[in-house]
């Protein structure tokens, strides 16, 4: 790092340390992890790459790895355990030797530090430094254990736990090393005796050993590291409960070649694809199936892309029948040089790739193309291409609006429209017959956007009749999608006695498919109740609704509302206007955007192009609400008056919304 | 797909008419949906271009400012349409925004002042209560009232949450002696309105026979206070 101003004067003061809130940030770390996948999915593939990647030859000779689940009366320990590794070489480093750029033997320093990663020239499956605390919020404790028996003969133990500010590491080495893991774990496990290393989490979370006992685990594991099972037959072993197995893949991936009856296969073989003017990829193979008998179960379902033998996640293709799409898998590998490129937008639990980015939008795109044809051709699936221009449409409206909503919302400008986080509020005074619809159990706390394959439950409700009035009345309950009833869960009458409740109605579930969910938007729970009485029968006495998001973000607070198309008229200077925004109907801008100007032509043909484009007048209009405001934000500290100051201002704000949209920041 | 409206936008403080490229909620406009938008314009003018030609023809122009002919203009104006709900034409999910652009490419079948009557919703929409009421017989419409009460009829909200009302008056279509009665839509309607204002149809009568029953009575007390 370039000296920079402050250094010079740090050396003549003692500044005080940041404090850092350990538990909330092993916390965030899960919450990552929890995004995507399962606890116990992410400590499997954190301990088969880090063990991988150590290797002693590229094809895994002698190596294995093994999960081994020790249970006592007080305490149970889940043993990571690998052999054919370096083990966790080096010393053990003080903190000064950190300022410097850490070689690739000092493995036991980098594991004890945080966010001291790999040099890139040798940086293999993991590369963030991150995976070893998913190992520490993974235990009830926050604490793992860690010995490592080098070919020299050497044995360390360490540990790793969490207090309130602290994330305190300590090392014995030799002997004592050796006592003091038999004492801690009460004489249940015993120092390494061959070479490699070993992580024993301590107390495993609840869920670890649910998976373990029910079989889950080696499934994950298989599904994950099937490539390297296959190809290198790579050892991985899960004891428990008194036994023994080793891993296999998944049957599903024992791929078939050849079409039969049900099965419909496809194999593109290895060779250069050029996927646009500047990007081209070696694939190595892309393998699909579809299975007409049996869906393919939702952990290897979709197309799994592939990165050094690791599943990093699948590309489904969303625009056809759910029925379909359900029934094909298969994957796809790529040579080494295009997987060190695609590391560089992986997410950072190796869970996902931004798909904004060129390449693995690019690599995406193809695998849906290839997909699609496969439909096509060995399917006889006609595709709605309309349906399918529709879906690519929203998404790209809502990527544009996202990001420089998400991007003024942290700053706090503009209102927009949408629920605020305290929801809609209740009714002011409560009526004497009512509807008690209770909240909908979504996939995710907190967030109304449920996924194609989710469950909402828990619909359900009951009347309440607080009158002195026994009443019997007409309960309408259904869902609908704008004016189209999707279900009707109750049409039916109802008597309810004077001051009480009736019984609850439900609850019913939805899961969600495309083929009986049209499309993606707001899903809208209602319940009605209208009068039996003869003296008002049809009367609706009451009337509740709640919403779920199919397959798309809820409206978001934020500055823009919506955007629209308008073809300016010919006259300068509107003629050269990119676009301009004008306040809506629902305390947001609407950004209308020009689609008589040259600069629409030369994005209109890429939806991602054309977001882009959107984005940047996006930009420039939120720094021109900033410049209307009494009280600025963007251009606090920037003298109004001086336009050579709020030019360059303008500059860097519209870089640096364009920067975090491409680096996926917002 | 998106449909071409025009729009008066102030722009930089001056009121222009630019074209406003209407598409579903979230939908961005590529370069093919302008396209497709494009034609779909062109073909709207097109049409409604050679609906004013054979209106010119056939001499039914002049009925629209005659009064008790414009019924007749705006029954022929629905009828030539019925293309919009064509789905082979215009896509469904279109239609609300066709109906609007319908407004942009004439004056001559329109009642008044276009941009007025444009920016009523979708569901008050002046051609798209020509099409409902091309949909029934003429004798019926001619017999049953004027335009003012079609018009009327359609706006109400009872008629629009409960299908069967007008479901009603076209089976009444097929089974009245129309010349024994004459301008009966707008009573029953305001009569439909001061009953069901404030109920729902479709709660209180389950079954089609018990509001066709009720509708009926609603006739009969009608036309007894007429005749007597």
């Amino acid at each position: 790092m370039s000296p920079r101003l402050i250094d010079t004067f740090l050396e003549n003061v003692i500044p005080r340390r940041t404090v850092r809130n350990w538990p909330s940030e092993i916390a965030a770390i899960v919450d990552g992890y929890r995004s995507y996948t399962t606890i116990s999915h992410a400590v499997q593939k954190d301990a088969v790459q880090n063990s991988w990647s150590a290797r002693m030859n590229r094809r895994g000779r002698g190596w294995k790895l093994t999960f081994d689940l020790v249970m006592s009366g007080r305490n149970t320990f889940l043993q990571i355990i690998d052999e054919g590794t370096t083990g966790l070489t080096g010393r053990i480093l003080t903190p000064e030797e950190y300022g410097t750029d850490l070689p690739s033997e000092e493995r036991w320093g980098r594991f004890e530090g945080v966010a001291f990663t790999q040099p890139r020239g040798d940086r293999t499956l993991g590369s963030r430094g991150r995976g070893k605390f998913i190992f520490v919020g993974a235990s009830k404790e926050y604490t793992v254990l860690y010995d490592t028996l080098r070919r020299d003969g050497t044995y360390r133990l360490g540990f790793r736990t969490v207090t309130r500010t602290e994330s305190p590491v300590y090392s014995r080495d030799g002997d004592g090393g050796r006592e003091m893991l038999v004492e801690m774990t009460g004489g249940l496990i015993s120092p390494l005796d061959t070479v490699g290393t070993r992580v024993i989490i301590v107390n495993p979370v609840d869920e670890i050993i649910e998976d373990i006992r029910t079989g889950r685990f080696i499934r994950h594991i298989g599904e994950t590291w099937w490539e390297i099972i296959s190809k290198h037959n790579a050892a991985i072993v899960v004891r428990a409960f008194d036994n023994e197995n080793a891993v296999t893949i998944p049957e599903e991936f024992i791929l078939p070649t050849q079409d039969t009856n049900g099965i419909k296969t496809f194999v593109r073989p290895a060779g250069r694809i050029r996927l646009g003017p500047a990007t081209e990829i070696k694939l190595k193979k892309l393998h699909i199936v579809y299975n007409r008998e049996s869906p393919a179960p939702e952990d290897i379902s979709g197309i799994a892309i592939q990165r050094d033998g690791m599943k990093i996640c699948s590309v489904k293709l969303r625009y056809i029948a759910r029925e379909i799409a359900d029934k094909i898998h298969g994957y796809i590998t790529l040579d080494a040089e295009t997987e060190e490129a695609l590391l560089a937008d992986e997410g950072i639990e190796h869970y996902s790739y931004d798909f904004r980015r060129a390449l693995p939008g690019a690599v995406k795109r193809f695998i849906e193309d290839e997909l699609l044809r496969f439909a096509q051709d060995k399917l006889g699936y006609g595709v709605d291409a309309r349906e399918i221009r529709r879906q690519q449409q929203r998404e790209a409206e809502r990527m544009a609006l996202s990001a420089i909503n998400s991007f003024t919302r942290v700053l706090g400008i503009g209102m927009g429209p949408g629920v605020g986080p305290r929801g809609t509020g209740g009714e002011r005074t409560p009526r004497d017959v009512r509807i008690q619809l209770d909240d909908l159990g979504l996939p995710r706390p907190h967030d109304l956007r449920v996924n194609y394959g989710e469950t909402v439950g828990n619909i359900k409700l009951r009347i309440v009749n607080d009158s002195d009035e026994d009443i019997e009345l007409r309960l309408r309950f259904f869902l609908r999608y704008f004016d189209q009833v999707i279900r009707t869960y109750a049409d039916e009458d109802i008597a309810v006695s004077s001051n009480s409740y009736s019984p609850f109605v439900g609850p019913f579930e939805e899961y969600p498919i495309e083929s009986t969910y049209p499309s993606a938007g707001k899903y809208t729970v209602v319940a009605r109740i209208l009068s039996l009485r003869e003296d008002n029968k049809g009367i609706e006495l009451d009337r509740k609704t709640k919403g779920f998001y199919l397959e798309e973000d809820p409206p978001m607070r934020g500055l823009f509302e919506r955007c629209e198309a308008i073809g300016f008229p010919n006259d300068a200077p509107i003629k050269y206007w990119i676009g301009y925004s004008e306040i809506g109907s629902e305390r947001g801008l609407i950004l209308n955007y020009n689609v008589s100007h040259p600069t629409y032509d030369a994005v209109a043909e890429s939806l991602e192009d054309l977001a882009e484009h959107i984005l940047r007048i996006a930009s420039h209009e939120t720094c021109r609400y900033d410049l209307l405001q009494q009280n600025l934000i963007l251009f606090r500290d920037v003298n109004r008056e001086n336009p050579e100051e709020i030019l360059k201002r303008e500059r860097e704000i519209v870089g640096e919304i364009l920067y975090k949209f491409h680096r996926r920041e917002i | 797909m998106a449909v071409i409206v025009r729009e008066k936008k102030y722009i930089d403080g001056k009121e222009y008419l630019v074209k406003v490229y209407r598409t579903q909620p979230g939908r961005l406009v590529t370069s093919d949906e302008k396209e497709r938008a494009e034609k779909l314009d062109h073909l709207l003018s097109n049409r409604v271009k050679q609906i004013e030609q054979e209106f010119r023809a056939l001499g039914l122009l002049s009925l629209k400012n005659k009064r008790g002919k414009v019924l007749r203009f705006w029954y022929e104006v629905g009828r030539r349409l019925s293309f919009v709900m064509d789905t082979s034409i215009v896509n469904a999910e279109d239609r609300e925004n066709v109906w609007r652009a319908l407004y942009d490419h004439t004056t001559v079948l329109t009642p008044g002042a276009s941009a007025v009557r444009a920016e009523r919703g979708p569901s008050r929409n002046h051609f798209f209560y020509c099409y409902r009421l091309s949909t029934f017989p003429w004798e019926f419409v001619e017999s049953s009232g004027d335009w003012t009460s079609w018009s009327e009829l359609f706006d109400r909200k009872e008629t629009n949450n409960d299908p069967r009302i007008v479901e009603w008056l076209a089976e009444k279509a097929q089974e009245f002696n129309i010349k024994s009665r004459r301008n009966w839509l707008r009573p029953i309607t305001k009569e439909i309105h001061k009953k069901y204002n404030k109920i729902d149809t479709t709660v209180r009568y389950n079954s089609q026979e018990q509001l066709y029953e009720d509708l009926d009575k609603m006739l009969a007390t009608m036309h007894e206070y007429a005749e007597g």
